[in-house]
């Protein structure tokens, strides 16, 4: 090698695309040192390049992330379930309220409820509109069923 | 966070942060927890997200972090068998069995260099980012980039020849 030889890292950095000044490739052609030298990190970069694969985030992977960092509007959700509860009070008869407090069921049903909204926030990477759609289904479950029972007990 | 922002960071860079930890945990269902919580994390801290420079390089020091911490806790990287797949080409079965095998090879040699270097050889071949890519999301000199890129295909080199005369 002579004394304007390039380094080593200088020789990987014209392999990798990273230098491109003319002068190295004349240099090249005037330098067997240099040329094994280019040669040797030409296949050792090919040998690494191997690593390189094609594969691709699953579209259900990354439909996952963009539903996870969605602003999830749970404030909404909450809003509704009340006004449809209220809503469902109102059609089953004056003074309902009361009797929505004194129907011990109430309460179970209650918990179920929670315990339901609880598990969809738990899965919140689905759509929002999927939870959505089951939460009022839970909703409307529980006004039939209370609607049921207050039928039964007259 | 901005899902438009988010989306366009998914676009660019989404499959590129999952083949860097496909091919740093072996294992296709830890690349797409490492990928999703890549982005979550990068949602979550985004005002540390200097916004006059790029965010691949940023994107992808989370991505190391969580796969450096994914090693830490595995005794072994599971390379799974799938995760060695290798580029989608037209070929016989036999081809693409040895073009596997040759893959899966390839990455045992990885894993077993030190992380300094099989960082790098990640970053360049398998996220294809410029050495000053690199070395801002390794946070390092371009002189060092340039030393361990060199050392650690020479490194790669010499594990494969080993494992293959073990």
């Amino acid at each position: 090698m002579i004394k304007d030889c390039p380094e080593v890292i200088t020789w990987q950095a014209v392999v990798d695309g990273e230098e491109d000044n003319p002068w190295y490739w004349g240099h090249l052609d005037s330098c067997p040192a240099c040329r094994a030298v280019y040669r040797e990190i030409e296949a050792a970069a090919g040998l690494a390049s191997g690593l390189l694969t094609e594969a691709v985030l699953p579209p259900a992977a990354a439909r996952r992330i963009l539903n996870r960092v969605k602003p999830f509007p749970a404030g909404l959700i909450v809003a509704l379930l009340f006004s449809l509860l209220g809503g469902s009070v109102a059609l089953l008869e004056p003074g309902g309220l009361s009797w929505w407090f004194s129907v011990g069921v109430v309460r179970q049903w209650g918990l179920i409820l929670d315990a339901a909204i609880g598990l969809l926030f738990l899965v919140k990477n689905l759509d929002p509109l999927v939870i959505l759609a089951t939460a009022l289904l839970l909703v409307g479950l529980e006004v039939a069923i209370l609607y049921k029972i207050k039928l039964v007990e007259g | 966070m901005d899902s438009k922002f988010l989306r366009d960071l998914m676009d660019r860079y989404g499959n590129k942060v999952y083949r860097l930890a496909l091919r740093s945990t072996g294992s296709r269902h830890l690349a797409e927890d490492i990928t999703q919580e890549t982005f979550l994390r990068a949602c979550a801290h985004l005002d540390r997200y200097d916004h006059h420079r790029p965010p691949g390089p940023w994107l992808f020091r989370i991505a190391l972090n969580l796969c450096r911490n994914q090693a830490r806790k595995a005794w072994e990287i599971p390379l799974d068998w799938a995760a060695g797949e290798p580029a989608a080409y037209e070929a016989g079965p036999e081809q693409l069995y040895l073009e596997k095998e040759r893959n899966q090879e390839l990455l045992r040699a990885l894993y077993r260099l030190p992380e300094m270097y099989r960082e790098v050889l990640l970053l360049k071949h398998v996220s294809e980012l410029s050495y000053a890519e690199i070395g801002a999301a390794l946070d390092l000199e371009l002189s060092l980039v340039k030393n361990r890129l060199y050392r650690g295909r020479l490194a790669l080199r010499a594990a494969l020849t080993a494992g293959r005369e073990d």
